[in-house]
């Protein structure tokens, strides 16, 4: 039997994340994830899609992320895909000081969630989010 | 989302997510608001669904203009999805929180 995936192409800005967001919750809801998890998921989902959509390069055209979550083995597993020229993931990853308004998206997603791991490639960046389904 | 003014304090309310979209229309919605006078601004999180890292930023930069009006930021009864986020980025301390019943 084939695992169950939910594939969004997010073409857009910002706001489409948002609904996306809603349609993984869906998904997750339908495949009876708890709500702690769907609310985990919700959010590393987010942050890494709005790290990929703000990262895009402006004029280029409009390639869109993708966003494929499977559900397989007791694990949802988030796959995040962009064409633009990605970032080097942190060796470590720490707070920023408390008055510093940003820095803390790649932070949350790792400790979100149970493994995280990015590509960076040539044509496409991959960040791969997996975390464990707690057994109902 | 609802603002009213209270004395001192500027009051903001009915704010269904705070995240990237909406983060910095946000803070600089709350910012043009402030008249001289207003040096507390109430955010209520109790209609609060979602915040992300953006949202968090939005909030943090409320506290900054709070304290440069020698006033606070309190955040009212958050839910707990977004207290956990709080919590998590160890701004537990940084923001003051007050639950009510």
């Amino acid at each position: 039997m084939n695992a169950p995936v939910l594939r969004l192409n997010l073409k857009g800005d910002i706001s489409q994340v948002r609904e996306a967001a809603g349609q993984v919750q869906e998904f997750l809801l339908c495949h009876r994830c708890s709500e702690q998890a769907r609310a985990d998921c919700e959010l590393a989902m987010v942050e890494g899609c709005n790290n990929a959509i703000k990262h895009r390069p402006p004029g280029s055209p409009l390639q869109p992320v993708i966003l494929e979550v499977t559900i397989e083995h007791g694990h949802v597993e988030l796959r995040i895909t962009d064409h633009g020229p990605g970032f080097n993931w942190p060796q470590k990853l720490e707070l920023p000081a408390p008055e510093r308004e940003s820095g803390r998206g790649l932070y949350l997603i790792r400790r979100l969630m149970d493994s995280a791991s990015y590509v960076r490639g040539p044509d496409r960046n991959v960040l791969v989010l997996r975390k464990k389904l707690a057994p109902k | 989302m609802k603002m009213e003014i209270n004395g001192e304090a500027l009051r903001v309310s009915s704010i269904t997510q705070l995240g990237e979209a909406n983060a910095k229309a946000f803070r600089d919605w709350v910012r043009g608001a402030l008249k001289k006078g207003h040096r507390n601004i109430e955010v209520d999180l109790s209609q609060t669904t979602f915040v992300d890292s953006s949202g968090l930023g939005a909030l943090i930069a409320l506290q900054k203009t709070a304290v440069s009006r020698k006033g606070k930021l309190l955040l009212l009864n958050p839910q707990p999805a977004v207290r956990q986020i709080i919590q998590l980025t160890r701004l537990d301390n940084f923001f003051e929180i007050v639950n009510s019943e």
